[in-house]
């Protein structure tokens, strides 16, 4: 009895263990994971500052820094570089199944698109819709943002249930035309004519959105965002780079690892990056008159430049910034990273504004309900979006392996 | 005197002259046409802020006449009531407030070229930039004498082409900072000539050097910083050590007796704190100033991104973290150079350090870097070039056996090169360029913003203005009215603030109303002409020619409302009401009596 008793409660731990595990990302790039990790925080820190500044600056005149909050809604572009890594994930998918298959198998990669991303997205949606009074903007526009349209909807809170579903939506229906490009670029026969193009419907990005700013002059700055930042035409130039991000390393990573090999280049690189996040940072770099100008180059162009060089570093680097970010940490945080982005902003709305206030009124620092409340969001998101995989990723992933293979 | 005991440089030095000349020439000339290009903003802006004053003195319209070498002579004992009685200073100056500074090179040269130049202010902004150009060929040659050509090449481009530079480019009455900064780098060179040398011909010539510096302006003070860094550093005895600082001494103590005896100095400013007249007020900004001053000319991060308003916490976190990344990799550049350009680099950054306390006294800023900037260069550019162009250690080797460690100290040096590359090659020139157009812009606003008072007031010296609200007009208005000419008779400024009201309490008096964390007039550093040691409190009563100023009520922020009583009803003729908002100068129609009616900035 006891001989055959311990395997069972083994194989049944192990099963448990099993049920319980992360189901890790591919490990090609770990840096990226590291990367990953780094554009969710700051993402989490923008929202969870952008909420506690719309409580309280204007209420009480008790909040941090003014120019700290200010700040804060402009460092890092974390929004950017996911779009830019999720171009590259997807690129490097479609490339090799190229390289390797001859083709790019068009129902597997959608399926697998499918099983990877909407059910996790559905279920917090559907939990929301339930768990709300919902407006009659937010019911009409309710199979919208089921579909993916949420970019296309009015984004104002009282319109949209998941008005953070933009950057997903966006991401959806680039997807959708992803194939043909890799068709188009797959039909080119050299090189230099797959660059170019890459390059030409990138540069596209910037003309588009300086065309919507020159014909609808003058623009108030949220006018412009609701124009220009949530469009997936006006959007999809980061996308582009990360795809052209995968061909260059692609084609010319032996090389170009090579070349990093200087530390002068890597610190024209580096300059480069630090030139692009200056304006970015300050936008009114160029006088307070052109500071939406700025944001029409902002949106897409020079995060993308900004961004291309460490990404290429990064690829192909060694040392201990690659390490660092590498680290299998960062591995398992990134594997839960879309759940914490689905799942971040309604954790600090309904958890934490209250808990917030409530210690405000007992007189806690600002500064130490800021942090308090950045850390307390980051790992409550985590933790569901550790349930969320578990119960929603992972079964549909099962499904995926059967009817992808 | 024999030549100090630093290691011997002629050597090295004949050998940093050996190294292809004409290519280094070639570097040296696209340095100079880089600066032009970048400066070329500064160069090409008409007359702003003082600017107007000096015109005026020269060309004798100033109320109080100056001497071609008192033109920095702006408030004095002798002249205050004259020109509180003319409205050049407004109503809420202090008692005592002198404004005097000791600068009598430079403005017998302003005096020359307002006289020579007057009306083309492109060939005034000529002559800065040939000091700014001595200042190059000066700093390349001090970098030259022990420094690689790389080194040289790059400090000298970091030096030439920084931020510090656009304000005195592009401010003609700051151009004194570049004549001291001229004079006192060549200064500089001939000192370290005459202590590594040991030639007297070279010791008289620092020596009268550091005087023309010092005659240029008080910034040439900053240059004690380097002579003492480098007897600091130097090997001698302490008596020799002491001798060695003569040049530098002689004239320095030369002139301070003299700015002492002759009242020169500042009293009664927000803006500036006097260390010999009031040392508490200075001591008590002085840490803050030298942190702003730091983070800016180290990591390009705006001397005003620091003070005392700022979050604190947020900017101690950015300095601790910038600095850390800089110091290791700093001290580890310098310490692998071979033994004279390490001691040059030492003695360069410490002087870089010693230098930033003469400008203490002043809001910092970072037109008060150039002679910082010297060493600030000089250090950047070591560390550059370690970085980017030094042997990787290899595996085993070095300061650092354990390869982790030595990838580990390898890549910060690496990161820090990036960061301070970005920050003086990228971030330096562009900001020394916008800084230069935006003085520009701004110069060209005073003037279309001052358009409407050459239109309304004809006859300038008979008419008198009341400014109800003023933003940079305060200082400058009167001066605009007619450039060429005289001044009006009066110019009364009521108010600096934002949003002002103005309660019309009978024919000749009014109440004007502040927002309460404005005041009626700027506090603290941002009031040039009251120091914070002495408030106007409610019951206090100013009075000027035509005009009473009575304190109705104050806030945190100072008076919030003042009641103003003329000698004369307000509709009179003779008077030209005005108010200055973002656009410029308007005309003012006052309410009724027992009505009210605001001014918006």
């Amino acid at each position: 009895m006891t001989a055959v008793a311990i395997p069972a409660t083994s194989e049944k731990a192990s099963a448990l263990r099993q049920f319980f595990s992360l189901e890790l990302l591919d490990n090609r790039y770990p840096a990226l994971h590291g990367l990953r990790v780094l554009a969710i925080l700051s993402v989490v820190q923008i929202h969870v500052t952008y909420v506690l500044a719309g409580d309280f600056v204007g209420k009480r005149n008790d909040f941090l820094d003014p120019r700290f909050i200010e700040e804060s809604y402009w460092i890092f572009f974390g929004m950017d570089l996911f779009f830019m890594l999720s171009g590259f994930l997807i690129g490097s998918i479609l490339l090799r199944s190229l390289q390797v298959e001859g083709t790019q198998n068009i129902r597997r990669f959608y399926l697998r698109r499918i099983f990877r991303t909407f059910p996790s997205y559905w279920v917090v949606l559907t939990v929301l819709a339930l768990s709300i009074s919902l407006t009659t903007m937010q019911r009409a526009n309710l199979l919208k943002e089921y579909l993916y349209a949420t970019n296309f909807t009015s984004l104002v809170p009282q319109a949209v249930v998941m008005i953070w579903g933009w950057s997903l939506a966006l991401e959806e229906q680039f997807y959708l035309t992803v194939p043909l490009l890799f068709f188009v670029l797959h039909r080119l026969r050299r090189d230099a004519h797959r660059f170019a193009l890459l390059l030409g419907i990138w540069a596209l990005g910037p003309i588009i959105r300086l065309t919507i700013y020159l014909r609808g002059a003058p623009w108030g700055y949220e006018e412009l965002q609701r124009a220009l930042y949530f469009r997936t035409h006006t959007r999809f130039d980061t996308l582009i780079a990360g795809i052209l991000l995968v061909f260059v390393h692609q084609r010319y990573g032996d090389a170009i690892k090579q070349w990093f090999k200087s530390p002068f280049h890597r610190a024209m690189v580096g300059m480069l990056s630090f030139a692009c996040l200056w304006p970015l940072h300050n936008p009114a770099l160029f006088g307070p008159e052109n500071v939406l100008f700025v944001f029409v180059f902002a949106w897409g162009t020079i995060t993308s430049i900004m961004y291309f060089g460490p990404l290429l570093m990064l690829l192909g680097g060694e040392g201990w910034i690659v390490r660092a970010l590498s680290a299998p940490l960062f591995r398992r945080v990134a594997t839960l990273g879309y759940g914490v982005y689905l799942v971040h902003i309604p954790i600090i709305y309904y958890v934490l504004m209250p808990a917030v206030r409530a210690l405000h009124q007992q007189r806690v620092s600002m500064v130490i309900l800021w942090s308090g409340s950045l850390l307390a969001v980051t790992i409550l998101s985590l933790s569901i979006a550790y349930g969320l995989h578990v119960f929603v990723e992972k079964p549909s992933l099962r499904i995926r392996e059967r009817l992808a293979r | 005197m024999e030549s100090g005991s630093y290691d011997s440089g002629a050597d090295r030095e004949t050998q940093v002259r050996r190294e292809n000349p004409r290519r280094s020439g070639r570097w040296t000339l696209g340095i100079l046409v880089l600066g032009l290009v970048t400066y070329f903003p500064a160069l090409t802006s008409p007359l702003i802020l003082d600017d107007y004053l000096h015109a005026a003195m020269v060309r004798g319209a100033f109320p109080s006449p100056r001497s071609p070498f008192a033109l920095y002579d702006f408030v004095s004992d002798a002249d205050r009531q004259l020109l509180l009685a003319r409205g050049v200073l407004p109503w809420w100056t202090h008692p005592h407030l002198t404004i005097r500074f000791l600068r009598p090179l430079s403005s017998a040269l302003l005096w020359a070229d307002y006289s020579l130049f007057r009306g083309r202010p492109l060939l005034l902004h000529a002559q800065s930039f040939l000091w700014w150009g001595l200042a190059i060929f000066a700093a390349r040659a001090l970098y030259r004498r022990h420094l690689s050509l790389r080194v040289t090449l790059l400090a000298t481009a970091i030096f030439a082409l920084g931020p510090w530079h656009a304000i005195p480019l592009a401010w003609l009455a700051n151009s004194e900072a570049l004549v001291s900064l001229g004079l006192g780098t060549l200064a500089l060179v001939a000192y370290v000539r005459w202590r590594e040398a040991g030639s007297a011909a070279s010791g008289i010539l620092a020596t009268l050097l550091f005087g023309l510096a010092l005659l240029g302006g008080e910034y040439a003070l900053c240059f004690g910083g380097y002579c003492v860094a480098f007897e600091l550093g130097c090997r001698d005895g302490t008596r020799r050590r002491v001798l060695g600082l003569l040049p530098f001494a002689l004239p320095a103590v030369g002139y301070l007796v003299a700015r002492s005896q002759l009242g020169y100095g500042v009293v009664g400013s927000g803006f500036y704190s006097d260390p010999l007249r009031d040392p508490e007020a200075f001591l008590a900004l002085a840490p803050w100033r030298v942190v702003a001053l730091l983070l800016d000319g180290w990591l390009a991060l705006g001397a005003e991104f620091w003070n005392p308003g700022a979050a604190r916490w947020a900017g101690a976190l950015i300095v601790a973290a910038g600095f850390a990344i800089v110091i290791g990799p700093l001290r580890r550049a310098v310490s692998l150079l071979d033994a004279p350009a390490r001691e040059t680099a030492t003695w360069l950054l410490k002087g870089s350090l010693f230098a930033m306390l003469p400008v203490l006294a002043v809001v910092p800023s970072a037109r008060l870097l150039g002679v910082s900037a010297l060493g600030i260069a000089g250090g950047v550019a070591v560390l550059l070039d370690r970085a980017w162009f030094g042997d990787a250690p290899a595996q085993g080797q070095g300061r650092d056996r354990a390869p982790r460690e030595r990838s580990w100290a390898f890549e910060l040096t690496g990161l820090a090169a990036i960061m301070l590359g970005f920050a003086h090659l990228v971030h330096g020139p562009v900001t020394a360029w916008l800084t230069g157009s935006r003085m520009r812009d701004q110069a060209l606003d005073f003037v279309s913003q001052t358009a409407w008072l050459r239109q309304r007031v004809t006859d300038v010296p008979n008419t008198e203005v009341v400014v109800m609200r003023a933003g940079e007009g305060v200082f400058f208005g009167a001066f605009a009215v007619d450039p060429e000419g005289p001044l009006p008779a009066e110019w009364r400024t009521l108010s600096h603030t934002g949003h002002a009201l103005v309660l019309r309490r009978d024919l000749r008096t009014l109440d004007l109303v502040a927002p309460p964390d404005k005041g009626v007039f700027p506090t603290g550093p941002g009031n040039l002409f009251r120091s914070p040691d002495a408030p106007l409190a409610p019951g206090d009563e100013v009075s000027v020619p035509g005009m009473r100023a009575r304190i109705l009520e104050a806030g945190t922020n100072g008076p919030v409302r003042v009641r103003f009583s003329f000698d004369r009803d307000l509709s009179s003729p003779s008077l030209v009401l005005t108010s200055e908002d973002a656009y410029g100068f308007k005309q003012v129609d006052l309410p009724k009596v027992g009505f009210g009616a605001p001014f918006d900035p």
